[in-house]
């Protein structure tokens, strides 16, 4: 039987590196098949998929060893460009793949390249437009597309190239709730026409996304295929929370139910485990749904550190970002900050560090009381800060001690009370073992967490943080909210999460607004707005997973709980 | 809405003409900005170029790099000025003239220093050439996108080393005009200022972000490299997907502009019109 990819014995080690990014793999794919590869972060997915096409070694030094067959060629032996025609690449970040100055001619760039007749050309761009949904958007500059649109069209430029091998290296890692379901609906589409090999790789929290198209699963861990066989048989043998890349919450509601001794089989798809569970339900009474929830949402909070009265900002050229937002923020609050991309949520969290000012006169923002149109930035960022997504934009120095204490030294510190404050910020984030290490080597995990340590070093009374989880797997999520937590309960520092990661925001939050179209559509209890999905809807979201369950299955309609261990109380206090 | 130093597809006259002959055109006016030194000749580019914005409206905003790059070149032109006193250098104005001191003063640990006729006109032209360049490209990068620009230079064989070379330019310049903005912003929320009377606290301040921002530039070009190599950039020759055939009113500027160069070019080496 012929293979659409055949890797032996593959093993990779990156140039100055001392031990293997990946593992004698095996690895046999069939033409048609949908394969999911999942690990948690620096599992070697990235690693694998890159090979696939020599952008390793040729444009990433590496040693190489074994051998990867891609529809008949020997990668090795070839040069990326060639590589190109066979495997199509869809990277994780969709914005650095966009290279031209429309979307016709981003999509066109690539067929371009192929020495293909003008007609195919065309026939293939309006192709590849009309399957990604982007016809009509032709003209429109890639840069200003939603994140779920950019996705797409990345996707488009591969499907215009035509390779019979496409390989998504996390689709849905970067998008918004809306974006994922547009991509998702786009995948499903593709997987149904069933004449390409297509492989995508899942570090997590997007598994109940993407885990129903799967034909066959592969579970990496530390460089090495540590699983492989058909969904199912992967989510029952549990090596999905195993390996640290978690599992749906739908899957991981009934593998516990299943260990308390219910007769339940874990699943991936919401649909059976709500028929498992209404079955399970048949014969026991309800309980109080208030002796299950933790009524830790009721709590007043202290002082007001921000507060928003009728934002306005309209931006150069006439977009309107803010539209009439008042809010307040106090000590000690846990707050998720959540909405669609291009919602406002960005240029808010920028009003609230003073960087942007209300357009509108009648707008203020006052921190500590003072508007921040008579304070200085200096002021400002003492009281109220902000974490970027991406680390590498706020990473300045060499090594990591250094960085956190860069801020320390700009805003004049005392040498000695610069150290002691870093050397407890540090502990905090359990970076004291990478005190000396120089920042550009360290995986993205570590940045991220550094990232958060050298503005929490600050202390500031009120911490906003955007998109603190992207690009975590979930076990460094968990690790990362804790964090956040901790510094929330125990420093009493207030802290908004940004996030499209509705299941952490409702673990950890306590507080959700909820933004659209610059406005502020629901802010309250997390319960109480999760439970609204109306208002969810209107701003592109859904609630958690396990949210979703409970309403699907009838006896259990009315308990909007937040958590897998909220829904193990409802469930395992029922009927005793 | 366009962002800084990106195309916008927009129905001007100027985004109307051919590649090759925008291409031509701020060619011409690049070099001759580079060769000039004379102040009304580069004042005559600066209106060309002005004209040029106007006709492919690239927007006002743009205009305020011009005035940024004016402001900021100034403490580099008075030293120079300063120390630009070598008569020789001058070609067309008499060396009394050029010599002739407008003012002097005796600074601390620097000495006599004085400003010359040659000095004031040299550090005029100075001041000028690089917002008078950078000014050039602006009609040129608003209204021709790089996949226009790509098919036209691809139908005159042109090896694609270069067209990459291009491409690299084209995407990567709006794109660290963001990254130096938000790593800016960044900074700012650390408490970092780059203004301070003392000029070591400055470079410490300034080699923060010259370092992040070097660090940026390096994994966007390898990005940018990888992306195009994933869409096969090199593999065959590149095919035009849409073929601009030049107007009469095309090769009419670009031989025009051809012409009117050579001319200049012509003028300025023979009889050193142009110079100072």
């Amino acid at each position: 039987m012929s293979y659409a990819i055949e890797i032996r014995d593959y093993s990779l080690t990156y140039l100055g590196a001392s031990k293997k990014a990946l593992k004698n793999i095996n690895l046999k794919v069939k033409q048609g098949e949908i394969i999911g590869i999942v690990g948690p972060a620096g599992a070697g997915k990235t690693s694998l998929l890159l090979s696939l096409n020599g952008i390793i070694p040729n444009d990433i030094p590496a040693i190489q060893e074994g051998s990867i067959v891609v529809n008949g060629l020997n990668v090795m032996e070839h040069d990326v460009p060639e590589l190109a025609k066979h495997v199509g690449v869809v990277l994780e970040n969709p914005d650095i793949q966009l290279l031209s100055a429309t979307v016709y001619d981003d999509v066109a760039f690539g067929p371009c390249n192929l020495g293909l007749s003008r007609d195919e050309i065309i026939n293939r761009v309006e192709k590849a437009l009309e399957v990604t949904g982007l016809k009509g958007k032709e003209l429109r500059n890639p840069l200003q597309l939603s994140g779920g649109e950019q996705q797409r069209l990345a996707i488009a430029c591969i499907l215009a190239m035509d390779p019979p091998i496409i390989a998504f290296d996390e689709p849905l890692s970067m998008l918004d709730p809306a974006g994922k379901e547009d991509v998702t609906r786009f995948l499903k589409s593709l997987v149904r026409e069933r004449d390409r090999t297509v492989i995508i790789t899942e570090s997590g929290p997007d598994l109940e996304y993407t885990l129903p198209y799967f034909d066959r699963l592969v579970a990496m861990k530390d460089g090495e295929i540590v699983a492989e066989g058909y969904p199912e048989e992967l989510i029952e043998s549990g090596v999905l929370e195993k390996i640290g890349v978690g599992e749906p919450q739908a899957t991981a509601l009934l593998r516990k139910l299943a260990s308390s001794g219910y007769s339940v089989k874990p699943t991936a798809s919401v649909e059976s485990a709500a028929l498992q569970l209404s079955k399970l339900l048949e014969e026991r009474s309800p309980v109080d749904a208030r002796t299950a929830f933790d009524e830790g949402e009721t709590h007043t909070h202290g002082n007001v550190i921000l507060r928003m009265e009728n934002v306005w900002h309209v931006y150069p050229g006439g977009v309107e970002a803010l539209k009439g937002v008042s809010l307040e923020v106090r000590e000690g609050e846990m707050i998720g900050l959540v909405g669609n991309n291009g919602s406002g949520k960005t240029t808010l969290c920028m009003h609230a560090v003073g960087v942007l000012k209300p357009t509108n006169p009648e707008g203020r923002v006052l921190v500590m009381g003072r508007d921040t149109r008579t304070m200085k930035f200096r002021e400002i960022i003492r009281y109220v800060n902000y974490v970027y997504q991406l680390p590498d934009h706020m990473l300045f120095q060499e090594k990591v001690e250094d960085e956190v204490a860069f801020g320390l030294k700009m805003l004049g510190f005392a040498p000695e009370d610069a150290r002691k404050i870093v050397n407890e910020t540090l502990k905090i984030f359990d970076l004291e073992r990478y005190r000396d290490s120089y920042i550009m080597y360290l995986p993205r995990t570590v940045k991220r967490l550094v990232s958060l340590a050298c503005v929490v070093a600050l202390k500031p009374r009120l911490l906003l943080v955007d998109e603190p989880t992207t690009g975590l797997d979930r076990g460094m999520s968990e690790k990362v909210m804790s964090i956040l937590e901790k510094l929330n309960r125990e420093e009493g520092m207030a802290i908004v999460v940004v996030s499209h990661n509705m299941e952490l925001i409702a673990k950890y939050c306590r507080r959700v607004i909820v933004m659209s179209n610059g406005r502020i559509l629901a802010d309250g209890p997390t319960r109480q707005v999760f439970a609204n999905e109306e208002v969810l809807s209107r701003a592109g979201l859904r609630p958690p997973q396990v949210m979703r369950l409970f309403k699907a299955v009838p006896q259990l309609a009315g308990y909007p709980v937040l958590s897998v261990e909220e829904a193990l109380k409802i469930l395992c206090s029922r009927g005793e | 809405m366009s962002l800084f130093l990106e195309y916008a597809p927009r129905d001007t006259p100027y985004h109307r003409l051919h590649p090759i002959t925008k291409l031509i055109i701020t060619l011409a006016l690049v070099i001759l900005t580079g060769l000039y030194w004379d102040v009304r000749f580069l004042l005559l580019i600066l209106v060309i170029g002005l004209l040029l914005s106007y006709l492919a409206r690239v927007p006002i905003k743009w205009f305020l790099a011009i005035v940024a790059v004016l402001i900021a070149e100034i403490p580099l032109v008075v030293i120079g000025v300063l120390t630009q006193a070598n008569p020789l250098l001058f070609k067309v104005y008499p060396r009394e003239f050029v010599s002739r001191e407008i003012f002097t003063a005796t600074l601390p640990l620097i000495g006599r220093v004085g400003l010359t006729w040659g000095g004031l006109l040299w550090g005029l032209a100075y001041e000028l050439k690089i917002p008078i360049l950078l000014l050039c490209f602006y009609p040129l990068i608003y209204s021709t996108s790089f996949n226009d620009l790509v098919n036209s230079l691809s139908r005159y064989n042109m090896p694609y080393q270069l067209l990459y070379v291009l491409m690299v330019a084209y995407r990567f310049v709006p794109f660290i005009v963001r990254e130096t903005t938000t790593i800016m912003t960044a900074l700012r929320l650390r408490g970092w200022e780059i203004s301070s009377k003392n000029p070591k606290i400055v470079l410490e301040r300034g080699s923060s972000l010259a370092y992040t921002l070097t660090r940026v530039f390096v994994k966007t070009i390898d990005e940018v490299n990888i992306a195009a190599r994933i869409r096969a950039f090199g593999a065959s020759k590149y095919t035009p997907v849409r073929y601009m055939e030049m107007s009469a009113l095309d090769k009419l500027l670009s031989i025009t502009s051809l012409a009117l160069f050579c001319l200049a070019v012509y003028l300025l080496f023979a009889h050193n019109i142009g110079m100072i």
